[in-house]
């Protein structure tokens, strides 16, 4: 039963804490219960279920603030999907330490990643009103209400992009951390989306990722079910209330604090290995 | 419809879904926490089936908007990743 108060509170804050800085908290979960004992294998599918109730959980919100864009989302996602399929089918066939180094690979690439993330690219644009916010249809482009006013953005360099969300796919279905820390950044500073749309839109994709991979793993067998509640449990809370908070909160700040975080993780993971 | 129309699609339906799925899975997962007797473990098995079908039902309900909009590049698009997903829980299935 401790392992269940344990496994609701790590969920929770790191839910939390991924839904504040848009990177999904299965990145900080995965390496966090490696750290309390689980084996990276058993962290993995918590982990995707962290980030599939996260991503439930922050939807709502989300979409009543009208910053996610779901063509670029599904677009992106095609990509990311079959790299985290490959990245499950074949994840039994790596050594738990191999993981362990990948995984504290995965968390330095997401503290330098979020660390040197700017803010603003898409400024308000005079003339444009609440009628004009919203997807285009038949493009990856849109317009989002953003400091006072209603900025429009379109999507540009769509195959790196695509690139870079097979490899964050790859990354999610192999280790179960979210490849939302890749996403993010690469939907923002690659594809020009401006960054409160790529991280909404980041949290749509990384709950179907996580979907994805999580049929693979429960036609393996390996999902705990009671472990997986207190995931879920956990997650939906710390997600609902990430969100709620993200909307106040300066992204930046957050983000920085989170790096020093993750560095945190990825130094204490290849230390107690 | 033309490139520069706004999608009528707003998520002013998905949002009120989306949350009523939030706190009936939280229920449910709180429930299946709890306790491995069977009846604790239905409830959890539930509430990880909604947080893992969620996101698909979103992909699906999607297909279904931009038909209604005749944004057939998306359709095919979204159709496409849940075929990518259908396969992948077949070969998993093979492959076992």
């Amino acid at each position: 039963m401790s392992d269940v108060f344990l496994l609701v509170g790590l969920a929770a804050a790191t839910s939390g804490i991924g839904a504040l800085g848009g990177l999904g908290g299965a990145v900080i979960l995965v390496p966090a219960l490696v750290l309390a004992g689980w084996s990276p294998m058993d962290a993995a599918p918590l982990g995707l279920i962290s980030v599939a109730a996260g991503s439930v959980a922050a939807g709502a919100r989300q979409l009543s603030e009208r910053s996610v864009n779901h063509r670029i989302g599904v677009t992106t996602e095609l990509a990311a999907t079959a790299g985290a399929v490959v990245g499950a089918l074949v994840a039994d066939r790596f050594s738990d330490e191999f993981l362990v180094y990948l995984l504290a690979s995965v968390a330095l690439a997401a503290a330098f990643m979020g660390g040197r993330r700017k803010g603003l690219r898409n400024p308000p644009i005079p003339g444009l009103g609440m009628e004009d916010v919203g997807e285009r249809v038949g493009s990856l482009s849109g317009a989002y209400p953003a400091h006072g006013g209603v900025a429009s953005y379109e999507t540009r360099r769509l195959p790196l992009g695509l690139a870079f969300m097979s490899v964050a796919g790859l990354v999610a279905g192999t280790t179960g951390a979210s490849g939302g820390f890749i996403k993010t950044p690469a939907t923002s500073e690659i594809m020009h989306v401006p960054t409160k749309v790529a991280a909404s839109t980041t949290t749509f994709t990384i709950g179907i990722t996580a979907s994805a991979a999580l049929i693979v793993f429960a036609l393996r067998g390996r999902l705990d079910i009671q472990q997986s509640s207190a995931v879920v449990f956990g997650s939906l809370a710390g997600g609902a209330i990430g969100a709620i908070v993200q909307s106040r909160l300066h992204p930046v700040h957050v983000r920085r604090a989170l790096s020093v975080v993750l560095v945190l993780i990825a130094i204490l993971l290849v230390i107690t290995r | 419809m033309t490139a520069n129309t706004v999608s009528r699609v707003t998520g002013r339906r998905q949002g009120p879904i989306l949350r009523a799925t939030t706190r009936i899975a939280w229920v449910l997962a709180g429930l299946g926490a709890l306790s491995e007797s069977q009846p604790f473990l239905t409830a959890g098995v539930i509430a990880v089936v909604l947080v893992t079908a969620a996101p698909l039902l979103r992909v699906t309900w999607l297909i279904l908007r931009w038909t209604q909009e005749r944004d057939w590049r998306f359709v095919w698009t979204a159709a496409a990743l849940l075929g990518v997903i259908f396969v992948a829980g077949f070969i998993a299935l093979v492959a076992q």
